[in-house]
């Protein structure tokens, strides 16, 4: 499977046919803006604009430059300082500092020679091609929505605006990293005695797949830890951990014993907030605090530019491409972008170097054949050791659809795979901000 | 340089390496990019003398610094003779790998930056390690392999460091090794580079060894060669 030059055409073509009938719909910032000047290598350098600097849009910027310095990036983050959310469940539980998970843009900006501009988009003009930011307007050949996720909660809490500002504000999700992990951490330290209930959200398109089963090891053996009388309880749609059940076992068997309740097969209802209580098929769940992870969907800008087909919660893309059905010069990726590929920083970030390459390569009207991203996912199970997961994905074109493929695993908890996660970590870190 | 020159100067560069050292590195020296000549260095014993391709254990992994006094680099017996090879790149490029030096032709040596993301042995941690026979990696269920643990890049050092398994978007760097009346010498590097990149990114972490960025720089003629578990705190395997 490659992209062919027949391809490129239709890309440049179509999406700006496509873009000239349906861009304006969904433009509606005002036109008089001022243009944010960012000088460009030359004045006929193609410009490439990605809207958020997470673990894609960080890669994309710097290699998309490394791959042709002359194409202009500029990528866009309303952040002004990158926090990890992968490793950041150690961090909740005091077993990495802050200064692990923190880490800024400008010097990756500086070497390689991209934009950073610490700025929030409202909209975007598909037909004029302008993204319209907190700062001023600026026109794009390309655009990527390195957007991430944003939290579904109509399915547990309903559409009542007040329960979803409490589901916020009391009992953050903490899958976007920020304010919710202080918050969440704070009330770690806070809890005394108890049920502490997290939730796992159901399907498999949310953002971390093992991301809720290692955040309730690692808080139970904080309590265990600190001789809090307390323990987790663990509500899960699922049959088993998606991935690395038995790693997890194994910690909830005998390093967390007695610390942590795991009840798969748990259909969630509603939560109410008011009696603190979880209406699932099993009965009702008393919380003393909660850690409420509901459904995922794509960011708000992919819904404003109306590239979410109705009634489904991620955009539409020309698979096993990035590029929007509606809008072929927007590409979606990352946590922004839909199964088939867990929504995980390693498979955001190799997939990141596949779209560096697919965009260099369309700019200068050129095929490349298809490469899948990769996943090397490892899970905290206890303090000091780890599992992990490691695997690929095939495509088959005939079906247009995606699986696993070459999974490997080793769910046998050892301190020398704990090791190996932190250098996961720092060398992620170093490939996306040095 | 063409395709077809770059053709020919590989064809020449095997048939050089068969007929003496010297004119075998003057034809990799012709090798566009590929070659980089630098101080040629003694392999050591640490009691100062030099080492003998018979101190090469085949069920060891050895490290050595070269050609900066930082540059990690693994040095390893393969066991058997190991022919020069074409070594590809992924935009296409391709270059001629001498193979293995010594009386067997069994010693290789390679830059232990992982070229995926630069993990490499410090003395508190080796992610990157030699798996010899004898201790077979669980990833590819085979050992004469090196491999990363960080993101699990597999490399085959029979054949110029080429990526087996994993992330890795290139070749090992290769050390290029001269083997001299019973010695064994460093004297250039083979493949892409990744040491600019090296110091700029552990800048922090080369202060802490070297006391400066600069005297971690230093380029050496001579370079002591350690078991990896000794010099290592903790080699980590998977």
């Amino acid at each position: 499977m490659s992209v062919s030059r027949r391809d490129l055409f239709k890309v440049a073509g179509v999406g700006a046919a496509v873009a000239a009938t349906s861009g304006a719909v969904s433009f509606t910032f005002a036109r008089k803006t001022n243009v944010i000047n960012l000088p460009k290598p030359s004045r006929s350098s193609a410009r490439v604009v990605i809207v958020g600097g997470g673990w894609s849009g960080s890669t994309l910027a710097k290699y998309i430059k490394k791959r042709d310095p002359k194409i202009d990036v500029v990528l866009i983050e309303k952040n002004n300082v990158f926090m990890s959310c992968p490793v950041s469940n150690l961090w909740l539980v005091d077993l990495v500092d802050l200064e692990f998970l923190i880490h800024n843009h400008l010097k990756a900006a500086d070497k390689y020679g991209y934009h950073f501009v610490n700025a929030e988009v409202h909209d975007v003009d598909r037909r004029r091609r302008y993204v319209y930011t907190s700062i001023g307007k600026i026109h794009y050949d390309y655009l990527v929505l390195a957007t991430g996720i944003d939290y579904d909660y109509s399915q547990w809490v309903g559409d009542d605006p007040r329960d979803i500002e409490i589901a916020m504000k009391k009992y953050p999700a903490a899958f976007k990293p920020g304010e919710e992990h202080f918050r969440l951490k704070r009330k770690i330290q806070d809890f005394e005695e108890g049920n502490f209930v997290m939730t796992v959200p159901p399907g498999l398109d949310y953002r971390c797949l093992p991301g809720p089963y290692e955040r309730a090891t690692m808080v139970a053996w904080y309590f265990k830890q600190n001789e809090i009388p307390g323990k987790v309880i663990l509500l899960d749609p699922h049959n088993d951990p998606p991935v690395k059940a038995k790693g997890f076992h194994t910690a909830w068997d005998t390093f967390v014993k007695g610390y942590i309740e795991y009840y798969p097969q748990t259909q969630i209802k509603h939560v109410d907030f008011g009696k603190k209580k979880i209406v699932t098929n099993l009965g009702d769940i008393d919380f003393d605090d909660l850690n409420l992870y509901p459904r995922c969907k794509s960011a708000p800008l992919v819904y404003k530019l109306g590239l979410v087909p109705k009634g489904d919660r991620w955009p539409s893309l020309k698979w096993p491409w990035y590029m929007s059905t509606v809008d072929e010069r927007i590409f979606c990726t990352g946590d922004a972008r839909n199964q088939p590929f867990s929504k995980s920083g390693n498979t955001s970030n190799s997939e990141a170097h596949n779209v560096a390459e697919l965009i260099v390569n369309i700019i200068h009207g050129k095929s490349m054949p298809y490469k899948p991203p990769r996943t090397l996912c490892y899970s905290g199970v206890t303090k000091g050791k780890a599992v992990w997961v490691d695997l690929t994905y095939k495509y088959d074109p005939k079906k247009n659809s995606f699986q696993f493929w070459n999974v490997r695993m080793d769910n046998t908890p050892s301190s020398k795979n704990w090791k190996a996660y932190l250098e996961w970590a720092r060398a992620m870190y170093r490939d996306m901000f040095s | 340089m063409d395709r077809r020159g770059f053709i020919k100067t590989c064809t020449a560069v095997a048939a050089a390496s068969l007929a003496s050292p010297s004119l075998f590195i003057n034809s990799l020296k012709a090798q566009e990019l590929e070659f980089k000549a630098y101080k040629k260095a003694i392999l050591l014993k640490k009691d100062g003398t030099s080492l003998k391709p018979e101190d090469v254990d085949p069920g060891k992994q050895y490290i050595f610094f070269y050609p900066h006094r930082a540059t990690p680099c693994i040095l390893a017996n393969l066991g058997k003779e190991v022919p020069s090879t074409e070594v590809k790149l992924s935009d296409g490029t391709t270059y001629r790998w001498p193979g293995g030096v010594g009386p067997e032709k069994s010693i290789v040596a390679y830059c232990a930056i992982c070229p995926h993301q630069m993990s490499h042995p410090t003395p508190e941690f080796s992610f990157i390690n030699y798996y010899p026979e004898n201790i077979p990696s669980k990833i590819v269920k085979r050992g004469g392999v090196i491999q990363c643990c960080a993101h699990l890049s597999v490399f085959d050092p029979a054949k110029g460091g080429e990526v087996i398994d994993g992330p890795a978007p290139q070749p090992l760097t290769a050390i290029v090794l001269r083997y001299e009346g019973g010695k064994l010498y460093a004297v250039g590097t083979l493949g892409k580079e990744l040491y600019e990149d090296f110091f700029d990114v552990f800048k922090p972490d080369l202060r802490k060894l070297y006391r400066s960025t600069r005297k971690a720089k230093k380029l050496v003629d001579k370079c002591e060669v350690t078991e990896v578990e000794e010099y290592a705190q903790e080699v980590i395997r998977c």
